[in-house]
């Protein structure tokens, strides 16, 4: 026998004879403070003056499985963000639109945490990212006129409309897509999701007593993720994301000669919204939120950055990257694992490095990161 | 001889009787379940009949966690988190005595009363108040929320549910801690919880909810639905229910021992202290910044050395949370600081990279002896080792320095 075999085995015994036990220590325990409580109070959706209000946020569920706001009307955000997928469509890169995309629909659970929205944080409000898609050629391929003209005619919205005292008739069609868009943001705060077995384990430590089962793996998974692994420095707080952007170096060419430079692209969409919240369409004009709108800063490191994702229910979410290029958790893993220091800049982020992780410690990882999904 | 053996070891059994007696109380309270009391007042009326020194050891009698205390007038609150800011969370009360809850949203006193305590203090919550129906929709009330909004304070409202449901749409942010779950019953009270996001319920004065150790399916139920979302208080509406505290608590435990371990923990403290205590920290943390008056005459441990002559002083609106925006005053203090340029960003040299925002920045004052300048909209979105970078250009010269802190 090896002596690698004969170490193997003797954990192996020594595990079923004495039990292994994951001990947190107390800066650790601080650590995960950080990352409760969950669910939270969702903040609104800034600019939105029907967020919260709930009959705004049942016509938003009716419009965002209504095709009327496509071209042909024959696709609705509903095609793409499928609610049994954590309100993505399982493909790398969506099928459903007019033309071919190059990004991963994202899913949308919990979407309500981001500070900015979409892969590239073209937008800053739910309201304007719903806007989005309904305008863009390569997804529902709609305009302004189009819209609004469907939407005087759908039967559902204006009754709405009037019984909260707003007449449809008296808006011009940009408002009236813009009305939609924020039933729509309020309606996509409010896609939640619950309590995980992570949650569980997180509250029961340190409490004398409750005993809550937690699969050894993950543990060990949770002490890299939080260790040496560093992921909870970008994948932070309740939701796993910092809601801002980092480059780890994926590849960004979408097709010879062309590349998608993400947050560098999503800067600039901002900064000439018309639909932004510096704009004119802003329905709380709450200063700091328009400060962050204005405040944020362009720089040459956005070239290939994405915004962090939760990491809440990705199971449900494959395949992964901001082009669907992994298509599962372990591939993420590995691919971390073995990240190219020549993909990073030397004035990138250096926190990023390679791992001989052995085949466990892989496997430990996916683990822990399936316990962020509700069960 | 015989005497003075028996005196030192009388004493030296006092001081292990002591010892034991102190074990004895640790290991009892070590077994007895945590309580958050969310509605407490200390008025007037209280303050002349019980010392803050015995209203504390009450409380601690009852192994509470945390006290939100408001009271009319708010010198009670302030006598008794003065004693004991590691229990005692404060709420401001918009009322200066007893018997104005029917009148207080009419008359302009008494939010000239909140303003001015608000410039002043710092709270968690603003309320218990009382408002009913239409009354929430009037412009005393409507500045409350806006205050509330302003300082990040929670509304704790004896309400029902027309005037809650106001409040909550006055603000789309705001938090609303519905006092008494609004005497309403538990069905309607759980279908209020599952249509607002931002309410929560004390379930103060309401007897009937483990009424003989037991509950009702129907509160079960409603506990059920909304594990996180309810929590408890006594109400010390007169002065002698300061000393019913204890035996509230030790009440509630009863039925809280009917249900699962997580659910009554969740009820007996941690809602409460979930909701309340983050709210409470950055708040105060904020009466600890302003405190810090800057004086250029005065000497500041956590000044900055830009030269010789000059240093500079940051102070963070409030305390610095990965993700939060926040502000910070810097102040430069030296010589021909009439014509200084200061400026302030923050980098994580071991990342290699700093802010992706900006800051806007307000010059407040300026005169030869100092600059202050204003910074919204800072950010810092990982934690980890952070650098304030300061930038001092004056009379065609560049001086940098920096200072390391850690963001957790």
């Amino acid at each position: 026998m090896s002596r690698k075999a004969l170490g193997i085995l003797l954990l192996f015994f020594s595990l079923q004879v004495f039990g292994e036990e994951i001990v947190f220590t107390d800066s650790e325990k601080s650590l995960l403070e950080a990352f409760t409580p969950w669910p939270t109070v969702i903040p609104a959706d800034p600019g939105n003056e029907y967020s919260g209000l709930k009959w705004a946020e049942a016509l938003g569920a009716q419009l965002f499985n209504d095709p009327a706001l496509s071209a042909d009307q024959s696709i609705s955000c509903a095609s793409c963000h499928q609610s049994s997928k954590g309100f993505s469509d399982g493909f790398a890169l969506p099928q459903s639109g007019v033309a071919p995309h190059v990004r991963n629909t994202q899913g949308l659970l919990n979407v309500g945490y981001q500070r900015w929205f979409g892969w590239d944080g073209g937008a800053d409000s739910l309201w304007a990212a719903s806007l989005r898609p309904m305008l863009s050629d390569i997804e529902m391929g709609s305009d302004i006129e189009g819209i609004a003209t469907k939407l005087r005619d759908t039967t559902y919205l204006t009754e709405a409309l009037e019984q909260n005292d707003l007449e449809i008739a008296a808006l011009d069609d940009e408002t009236v897509v813009v009305t939609v868009a924020k039933f729509i943001g309020a309606y996509m705060r409010t896609l939640a999701s619950g309590e995980t077995s992570f949650d569980k384990f997180l509250a029961s430590l340190g409490v004398p007593d409750i005993e809550v089962r937690y699969p050894l793996s993950a543990q060990r998974g949770m002490k890299i993720f939080f260790g040496e692994g560093n992921c909870f420095v970008c994948h932070f707080g309740p939701n796993f994301s910092n809601g801002e952007f980092h480059d780890i170096g994926r590849p960004f060419f979408t097709g010879v000669g062309q590349v998608d430079p993400g947050r560098f692209t999503g800067i600039k969409r901002v900064n000439n919204d018309p639909f932004s919240l510096a704009g004119n369409f802003n329905g709380t004009k709450k200063e700091a939120e328009i400060l962050k709108t204005t405040s944020v800063k362009f720089r040459q490191v956005n070239f290939g950055q994405w915004r962090t994702p939760s990491l809440r229910n990705l199971e449900l979410t494959a395949p992964y990257m901001h082009d669907g290029s992994l298509q599962t958790l372990r591939d993420v893993i590995d691919y971390y694992a073995e990240i190219d220091p020549a993909r990073l800049h030397s004035k990138g982020e250096t926190i990023l490095k390679s791992f001989t992780w052995s085949e466990r410690e892989r496997e430990d990882l996916v683990m822990f990161l399936k316990t962020l999904s509700e069960k | 001889m015989i005497c003075k053996s028996f005196d030192v070891i009388s004493s030296r059994l006092k001081v292990i009787l002591l010892a034991l007696s102190a074990i004895l109380f640790g290991l009892a309270h070590a077994d007895t379940l945590p309580i958050s009391d969310a509605h407490l007042h200390y008025s007037h009326d209280s303050v002349e009949m019980t010392p803050p020194a015995r209203v504390i050891e009450i409380m601690r009698e009852a192994n509470l966690k945390m006290a939100l205390v408001s009271s009319s007038d708010d010198k009670g609150t302030q006598l008794l988190l003065d004693l004991a800011p590691d229990l005692i969370v404060p709420g401001l009360r918009p009322y200066t005595r007893r018997g104005e809850l029917g009148t207080w949203y009419q008359d302009q006193a008494n939010l000239d009363y909140v303003e001015d305590l608000l410039s002043n203090h710092q709270y968690a919550t603003i309320g218990e108040f009382h408002l009913y129906g239409e009354t929430a929709d009037l412009e005393i009330p409507k500045r409350i929320v806006e205050l509330a909004a302003e300082h990040n304070l929670i509304l704790h409202a004896h309400s029902d549910a027309d005037a809650v449901e106001s409040l909550l749409a006055q603000d789309s942010n705001v938090k609303v801690l519905w006092a008494h779950a609004g005497f309403d019953e538990p069905e309607f009270v759980s279908a209020m919880l599952s249509k607002h996001d931002r309410l929560w319920v004390d379930l103060a004065f309401r007897g009937e909810v483990g009424s003989g150790g037991q509950l009702s399916d129907e509160w079960l139920a409603l506990f059920k639905a909304h594990p996180s979302r309810i929590m408890l208080g006594t109400d010390t509406y007169t002065p002698e229910r300061m000393y019913y505290i204890p035996a509230h608590a030790e009440g509630a435990r009863v039925w809280l021992d009917t249900l699962p371990e997580d659910l009554a923990e969740k009820i007996a403290w941690k809602n409460a202290y979930d909701l309340i205590m983050p709210v409470w920290k950055q708040n105060s943390a904020m009466l600890e910044s302003s405190a810090t008056s800057v004086a250029c005459n005065e000497t500041d441990a956590s000044a900055l050395a830009i030269d010789d002559q000059s240093t500079a002083i940051l102070q963070p609106d409030r305390e610095i949370e990965v993700g939060e925006a926040f502000s910070v005053k810097l102040t430069v203090c030296g010589q021909d600081m009439d014509s200084a340029e200061v400026a302030l960003d923050a980098t994580m040299p071991v990342h290699g990279h700093g802010m992706n925002y900006t800051p806007e920045q307000t010059v407040i004052d300026q005169n030869p002896d100092v600059v202050t300048v204003q910074f919204d909209g800072l950010r810092l979105h990982m934690p980890g080792k952070w650098q304030w970078q300061v930038t001092v250009r004056r009379d065609g010269e560049r001086v940098q320095v920096s200072e390391e802190f850690q963001l957790n």
